[in-house]
């Protein structure tokens, strides 16, 4: 499923040969492990394409149950899992991931987002008030 | 892949008022999220098909046009008077230029500022299209394009995907004589039909006693908590001013598209939004070159 590890195994490589190692300097072993975990259920089980936008903050109602419950991970993990995804290369866990963190999103107000992620504010007022403008008919309905 | 184009990724799950909060978290996101903005989501999706000619003004420009005129008209003629014939539409099928419509063609159409614009209906238009093939219920491949013959900026408007709601691109056979009002069409085949009739003048099984024409047609409405662009690509439409003044019936029409249960009406597919085409596509620049 992965991109990067399909363009490291010669293409002559045959399944009798010895196990290869293949390195993957970026990605740190548990993280490995659990992007391992989500391509051997993908294999069994592939994950449902996720709709743009998210019809849901759910991941329960976005994708399968069982993704659902992968991604079900503190910050810091799943966000190591989309760095792994994408040095990976590996789509369809790099979109749930991404999709995760949206639907961490969705629905928040900013300051709701900026204390979701700990994120600083740092516009100064008047950068604010312009930006908030600009975007007003979103807060409208 | 930068930070930014991961961030991108999951702004692309999001709609487009989610969007627009994430511009106001921090300087970066607002970078981010503007880049992602509300025009994405139509194009990304598979009946993606209409866009208007918002790359002529920034998204914010284009939100005030929205809360003041509500209509994709006064988008487009938002400049002083002599200045709106500078647009020129274009017709591309299957890749090669096959009409044009000319400011003065469009600038005297009678359309009703205050509820929707009427795409380009010019029947010489049309004929150039319905003149293409023999076969008058073949599908073709359209692209409306919209020039800006001031700044040669040229944005598409309308892309015809083959949608599988469209009933002449999903259902030939029936659509040829018993096409009934409600029935949904994409651009290409609204265009076609409106086209054809519009240029043989004759037998037209979709004209009811009115004298009413296939067309599809635009229409801005607050909906939810969202402004939201809705591609109505129905029913049966006239070039009858009087017809076009009907809001109630328009309303139906609309209440009946937006409560269908086809596809491209269910309410997910009503938040999703349009992509500015900034600057001249390499398609268009082989158009234009």
């Amino acid at each position: 499923m992965s991109e990067l590890v399909k363009t490291m195994i010669p293409e002559e490589a045959d399944d009798d040969e010895e196990a290869q190692e293949i390195p993957l300097p970026n990605v740190k072993s548990h993280v490995l492990s659990k992007v391992i975990e989500f391509c051997r259920r993908y294999t069994e089980d592939p994950m449902a394409e996720i709709e743009k936008p998210l019809k849901s903050a759910n991941m329960h109602e976005v994708v399968q149950e069982w993704y659902a419950k992968y991604v079900d991970v503190d910050q810091e993990l799943l966000f190591e899992l989309i760095l792994a995804a994408n040095y990976m290369d590996i789509k369809p866990l790099l979109d749930l991931t991404c999709a995760t963190v949206a639907s961490m999103i969705k629905g928040k107000t900013p300051e709701e987002i900026r204390k979701t992620f700990n994120i600083v504010n740092d516009f100064t007022p008047e950068e604010e008030a312009q930006v908030r403008e600009e975007n007003k008919w979103c807060e409208e309905a | 892949m930068q930070t930014t184009e991961l961030r991108l990724e999951v702004f692309g799950f999001l709609d487009a008022t989610s969007v627009a909060r994430c511009q106001v978290v921090c300087s970066d996101w607002r970078e981010t999220a503007s880049e992602s903005s509300v025009w994405t989501y139509l194009c990304s999706s598979d009946f993606a098909a209409a866009r208007p000619c918002i790359g002529l003004m920034r998204p914010q420009d284009l939100y005030k046009s929205f809360a003041t005129h509500r209509t994709l008209a006064d988008v487009w003629y938002d400049d002083e008077p002599p200045k709106k014939t500078r647009f020129r539409i274009i017709a591309v099928v299957d890749g090669n230029v096959v009409g044009t419509l000319k400011p003065s063609q469009y600038d005297n159409k009678v359309v009703d500022p205050d509820r929707y614009w009427v795409p380009c209906c010019d029947s010489g238009f049309e004929a150039s299209l319905f003149d293409l093939t023999d076969e008058p219920m073949a599908h073709l491949s359209l692209q409306i394009w919209c020039l800006d013959e001031e700044t040669r900026n040229c944005v598409l408007l309308v892309e015809d995907q083959r949608p599988s709601w469209c009933t002449i691109c999903t259902d030939n056979p029936r659509m040829a004589k018993y096409l009934q009002r409600g029935d949904l069409l994409c651009f290409g085949h609204s265009f076609r039909y409106l086209g054809a009739y519009a240029t043989m003048g004759a037998y037209d099984p979709t004209r009811d006693d009115e004298g009413r024409y296939m067309s599809g047609y635009m229409h801005f409405r607050k909906n939810g908590d969202i402004f939201e662009l809705v591609r109505v690509q129905l029913l049966v439409m006239t070039l009858n001013s009087e017809f076009c003044r009907d809001q109630a019936y328009l309303e139906r029409c609309l209440w009946r598209a937006c409560n269908s249960a086809k596809p491209p009406f269910s309410k997910s597919h009503l938040r999703q939004l349009y992509k500015p085409h900034n600057g001249i596509d390499d398609i268009t620049a082989s158009v234009f070159l």
